[in-house]
């Protein structure tokens, strides 16, 4: 029987996890390496609708890592079919509304689960223009027009 | 709920979001805000980004098509097909494609690539920000990690001027000589970087012995010369030099980084090729193995490209198909893979007299000329 961490969501719930799979979050793989853990940990600043869907990630994340371990011997060397699989598995679970896509980035930057900040991060960005950016990020333009024109036109190729 | 609490990105990992994007997109994005504007084109946030894309291998490709008459370059930069080909589409959806004046890729270099095109128009571009400076003469560009600086290496291959200049990128305006103290030579090779050295194939000019092939290395930061001799034994029969087959003629030989080693590998022929790798430069010991092609790629006349990674040898054929591919020649294995790159203008090509290409390794840079 592996050992099991208790996470606490915001609204107060409890998600029981193996702890391989907690270790996922380097930053919960120091807190068991210091050993408090015990009683659960209470993420205040993750609900439980976020708390889910990290936790699904770090359960397959960990279920692929364990089944390219086991088939080493006959991997090809740019990585495995494994990879195309578990690439296919992340575009899948990023596909979710904007804010749970913001939620999951803070929970991945907050909890140090580098994969996950990967993913979310540029999914975030994929494909957005300069005024989407602003607005997502809540950045109120402080160009001139004129000056937001010159920046422009120094890399006009990179609106094309 | 989520619409009325705005949910604010701190600025940090506002950062590291930017710290993840190709450059084509920062160079967007620089018009976000004057605050996102000087993120991206600090230093700091600059060797940072570059840092990351050379920490998680493998590196994207850099294809240089060379219209050598025409002194037209057609500079492609992809992912490494390693990474792409393993999803779905074998189509690229980021192949970025820059027009520049130019005859010949020399060398590509952190980020950056030396054009030669005869005694005009030569210089350093930057591909990913498409940016180009002039340059009276270029060879090779190199990049010192200690100081934080480009150098741009010259090299005068007219037998009997044998000048070396360097120029510091960004820095002084005026060429220094640094001539090689250690002997004369006869640039051969293209020149290859590899963790802040220059790398080529020479041979020495004062000695007449027909074993006087060497490779120099060239030291970015101490802007020093060391040459190693390649062992007798090991060029091979019927060739003058280790580099050219006769005479004048062009070299069958490639520079590859081979994990962190020089090898040279020869141009395919009917009996296969050879590969030799410099095990220690000092004792002047050298491996060299022969592998063949698999049958059906016998006869084909190969060339071999400077990019290898995962233990793969890449060469291009001199007949061009459409789709354009690259073959893969992986050493272990003995085994051949080809990898069709869609969205070229091969056709375009086809009408052009002298067209030759570079496949190199290649990692983007913010890097601003």
């Amino acid at each position: 029987m592996s050992k099991k961490i208790i996470f606490e969501s915001s609204e107060g719930e409890s998600f029981e996890v193996d702890e391989a799979v907690a270790l996922e979050c380097q930053t919960i793989k120091n807190m068991i390496e210091d050993d408090c853990t015990d009683g659960g940990i209470p993420l205040a600043n993750v609900n439980s609708a976020t708390l889910t869907k990290v936790i699904d990630y770090c359960k397959k994340h960990v279920e692929a890592a364990a089944a390219a371990e086991a088939n080493a011997g006959d991997k090809d060397i740019y990585g495995a079919n494994k990879d195309i699989e578990l690439k296919t598995w992340d575009e899948e679970f990023v596909k979710v509304d904007q804010p749970l896509l913001f939620d999951l980035m803070l929970a991945a930057n907050f909890l140090i689960i580098p994969g996950l900040l990967d993913l979310t991060c540029k999914t975030m960005m994929r494909g957005k223009t300069v005024l989407q950016i602003r607005e997502i990020f809540h950045i109120k333009k402080d160009y001139t027009d004129a000056e937001e024109a010159e920046v422009r036109k120094e890399n006009a190729w990179a609106f094309e | 709920m989520y619409a009325m609490t705005p949910i604010y990105i701190p600025l940090d990992l506002q950062i590291n979001t930017l710290l993840k994007l190709p450059v084509k997109s920062l160079l967007r994005f620089r018009s976000v805000s004057k605050l996102w504007s000087s993120i991206i084109t600090s230093q700091q946030f600059r060797n940072h980004h570059l840092n990351i894309a050379s920490s998680s291998p493998p590196p994207r490709l850099l294809i240089a098509f060379e219209d050598f008459y025409g002194a037209k370059l057609l500079v492609v930069s992809i992912p490494n097909p390693n990474v792409v080909l393993s999803s779905s589409s074998s189509s690229y959806k980021d192949l970025s494609l820059v027009n520049i004046k130019g005859k010949i890729v020399y060398n590509a270099g952190r980020g950056l690539i030396c054009v030669g095109a005869g005694f005009e128009n030569v210089g350093i571009c930057n591909p990913s920000t498409r940016q180009f400076v002039h340059a009276p003469c270029t060879f090779s560009v190199g990049y010192d990690p200690v100081g934080d600086q480009y150098k741009v290496l010259a090299l005068d291959d007219l037998p009997w001027r044998l000048e070396h200049k360097i120029v510091v990128l960004g820095g002084e305006e005026t060429w220094r000589e640094s001539p090689c103290v250690a002997c004369p030579h006869v640039v051969c090779t293209k020149g290859l970087y590899m963790n802040g050295t220059v790398y080529y194939g020479a041979f020495m000019k004062d000695i007449d012995s027909p074993h006087n092939s060497i490779i120099v290395r060239f030291d970015v930061r101490s802007e020093t010369f060391n040459i190693f001799n390649v062992p007798s034994k090991l060029v091979p029969v019927g060739h003058e030099c280790m580099w050219k087959e006769r005479g004048w003629s062009a070299t069958d030989k490639t520079l590859i980084n081979y994990g962190g080693k020089i090898g040279v590998v020869e141009s395919p022929s009917v009996c296969g090729f050879r590969l030799w790798v410099v095990e220690d430069a000092e004792k002047e010991e050298w491996s060299m193995s022969t592998f063949h092609l698999p049958e059906s790629y016998v006869g084909v006349d190969f060339e071999v490209m400077d990019t290898f990674s995962s233990g793969e040898v890449c060469l291009v054929s001199k007949e061009w198909s459409d789709p354009f591919c690259l073959f893969y020649y992986n050493l272990e294995k003995k085994s051949m893979r080809s990898v069709a790159i869609e969205g070229l203008p091969i056709s375009d090509f086809k009408k052009i007299q002298a067209l030759s290409v570079t496949v190199s390794d290649h990692y983007e840079s913010l890097l601003s000329l």
